[in-house]
Order: structure tokens, then C-alpha cells, then sequence
């Protein structure tokens, strides 16, 4: 075992091949990321995640599983968990005299949806899902859309602080994202690098609000690969600029009040690719 | 991926990229979707942060491994015909919306 093993790779198939175990060997692997292509049924999944288990007690099999559109796996027994809007949209609906029963409602409701959504992954083997998503329903990305629990930022925290712990009590792991916020641009940063012209305060105030009202709850981040340039040219996924400087400059406010603080403490993943 | 490595008119290669990362206070490195093509990025990835590491222009963190180890599962999975049984499980799907 390496003295640090950050790098999260993935594999081509759905079972391992002589490059793949190589790899799951090397001292710098430590995590591995699956996708639909991954996936051929429950069982299948089983095996693969135990044989990588086999050669790497050690290392964190990972998913983005949301619910919604972002699920991997969907069939052999798999639930389709419902887009995260749907949760915020229950949230909006109380009962005919009863304020706030819709909150309750679907604060319930979130928990339920990482509960059973953790229970079926770590059934077959996986550690750490890449949910829940804290950006903004702004309308208008064809990225997030309905993969955004609400447009308010209050709402969005208490719901994803009950997604989040429907995956704890499965024993699964999350990771907020996409920090300060991926809501408000269009452009799909897998195929270009979105900008987000906003000032700072703006930025902080509306969609980074999730990532302080969370410092409490979330176990890791992962960073928007977009470009806020009245903070800095770079995109905030970037090292250079980015991570070090929601850690430090550019992001920071004084630290009893950060946001950035809050997501330096709760352990940034950095995506190096899409 | 391509967008990622772009910084201000230069092209970092995957593992530079990827010790800036590390270097700004990032745990982990995701690189996705390279395994496809033989994994040549991949393995360029693990050898370039290895060479990194043993030259110094890389210093691996042990408080930055020990968050990642923090993050793997404390009890072994409950198997999946059990979990069907489970009634927390049973009622949390009567619950999603």
C-alpha cells in the first residue's frame, strides 16, 4: 500500500482483464469508477466488485448513482430511483391546511430515495456513490435539469442532508457536488468548459450556500469543471487556481463564515476528466 | 478531459495535471473513460505521478490517504436477497416519490 493512492481509474468491461489487475495493483490506485459499460446484470456486478476487492481490499469501488437520468445500473432488480427534482417538487405540495407537510414529506422521501438507493449498491459490492448533486435549479442547463433537487438553495440543503444520510444508514458514501455550483451555465463541461459570468457574492450567496449549510454532513466534493472568471480565469476544478484557491484565496471569506473552508474540510475530489 | 488539462494556452499531460490537483489539497484524481482505447492515458497517468512522486515534484499527503481510507465501508455488504427482506428496505421504496 502506497503512502497516498489518489488516483481513481476505470476499466473498459465487465470483468477484469490482465491490464486491469495490473493497474488494481499499482500503489497509486485508490478508487475505481464504474459505468453502464460496466454492467451486465446483478450478478455479474457481484463478482467484479469482489474480485477487485480480492486484489485491493483497499480500494473505493465508486458510481455516479443519482437517481434520475444518472444511474448506471437500472435493470435485474435495480429501482429506478426518481430525478431529485421530483423531491424538491414534493417539498413545494402541502396538504390542504397543513403548511409545511410537504417538506416534511419529502424530506422523508430523500432519505428513502439514498437509502434504497445505497442498499442496492452496496448489495453488489460498491462503496461510494457520486450523489447528491447541490446544484441549482436555475432552468436552462441541459447538464443538471432535473438532476437539481430545487432552485432554492435552502431547500436544496436540507434535502440532500437527507439523501445523504439515506446513504449512510446503507452504509454507502456520498460526495456533494459539483462546487461552488455547475446550475447556472449551459454548456456541458464534458464537451467544453462552461462559463459562469457571476460575481463572487452572488455565487456564494445562491449556489455555494449548499456546500456551507452541509460542512457538517458531507464526507467529500467533488468541483464544477467550469470557468468563473470574475473569481479567477481558471475553471475551479483546476488545481492551479482552482482547489487550491477554494482553499485558500479567490474563494475563501473569512473563516468562521466559508464556504470554501467548508469543502477543504470535507475533502475535495477533483475530476480529472468527464 | 481535453478542456481539463487546458490551462491559459498550455496542455498539461494527465500527470501533471494530476499533481497540481493533488498539490492544491485534492484527495483523490478521477481520471474517466481512458481505459477504452488499450488505457494508454491510464497507465501514462499511474507512471507520470509515480516518476513525480520519486523525483519530488510530487509529495504524497498520509493525512490526505487516511480521508480516503476513512471513506471505505465499516461492515461487509448485506447480500442482496436479504436486503429484499429487510423491511426498513420494504418501506423505504414505499416512500420514493
Amino acid at each position: 500500500m502506497s503512502a497516498h493512492a489518489p488516483i481513481v481509474l476505470d476499466i473498459a468491461g465487465t470483468t477484469l482483464n490482465a491490464e486491469d489487475r495490473r493497474r488494481l495493483k499499482h500503489p497509486l490506485t485508490g478508487g475505481l469508477i464504474f459505468f453502464g459499460r460496466n454492467w451486465q446484470d446483478r450478478r455479474q456486478l457481484t463478482e467484479l466488485t469482489a474480485e477487485i476487492k480480492s486484489i485491493r481490499p483497499d480500494v473505493l469501488i465508486c458510481v455516479d448513482h443519482e437517481g434520475g437520468r444518472v444511474q448506471r445500473f437500472k435493470t435485474d432488480g435495480f429501482t429506478p430511483v426518481p430525478p431529485m427534482r421530483a423531491l424538491g417538487q414534493r417539498w413545494m405540495r402541502d396538504a390542504r391546511g397543513a403548511p409545511g407537510s410537504g417538506a416534511l414529506a419529502a424530506l422523508n422521501a430523500a432519505a428513502a430515495c439514498g437509502y434504497v438507493l445505497g442498499a442496492e449498491l452496496r448489495a453488489c459490492g460498491l462503496d461510494l456513490t457520486f450523489a447528491p448533486v447541490l446544484d441549482l435549479d436555475h432552468g436552462g442547463s441541459t447538464v443538471i435539469g432535473d438532476r437539481a433537487l430545487h432552485r432554492d438553495p435552502r431547500v436544496v440543503s436540507a434535502l440532500a442532508q437527507a439523501v445523504a444520510h439515506g446513504l449512510r444508514r446503507a452504509g454507502m458514501q456520498h460526495c456533494g457536488k459539483h462546487f461552488p455550483g455547475h446550475g447556472f451555465v449551459r454548456a456541458d463541461s464534458h464537451t467544453d468548459v462552461p462559463v459562469d459570468g457571476r460575481s463572487l457574492k452572488a455565487i456564494l450567496a445562491d449556489d455555494a450556500l449548499p456546500y456551507a449549510a452541509l460542512s457538517a454532513t458531507l464526507s467529500s466534493v467533488m468541483p464544477a469543471h467550469v470557468i468563473y472568471p470574475k473569481v479567477d480565469r481558471r475553471p475551479a476544478g483546476f488545481p492551479a487556481v482552482g482547489c487550491a484557491t477554494f482553499c485558500a484565496e479567490k474563494w475563501a471569506l473569512p473563516a468562521s463564515s466559508s464556504a470554501t473552508t467548508s469543502v477543504w474540510k470535507a475533502r475535495a475530489t477533483w475530476k480529472v476528466a468527464p | 478531459m481535453e478542456g481539463a488539462r487546458h490551462l491559459e494556452g498550455g496542455t498539461l499531460s494527465y500527470a501533471q495535471a494530476a499533481a497540481l490537483a493533488l498539490e492544491a489539497g485534492c484527495d483523490l484524481v478521477l481520471l474517466c473513460n481512458q481505459s477504452l482505447d488499450g488505457g494508454q492515458a491510464v497507465d501514462e497517468l499511474l507512471e507520470g505521478l509515480s516518476r513525480a512522486a520519486a523525483s519530488g515534484r510530487w509529495r504524497p499527503d498520509p493525512d490526505s490517504e487516511k480521508r480516503r481510507l476513512s471513506m471505505l465501508p465499516h461492515e461487509p455488504p448485506l447480500p442482496w436477497d436479504e436486503l429484499m427482506r429487510l423491511a426498513a428496505y420494504q418501506h423505504a421504496l414505499e416512500l420514493l416519490p
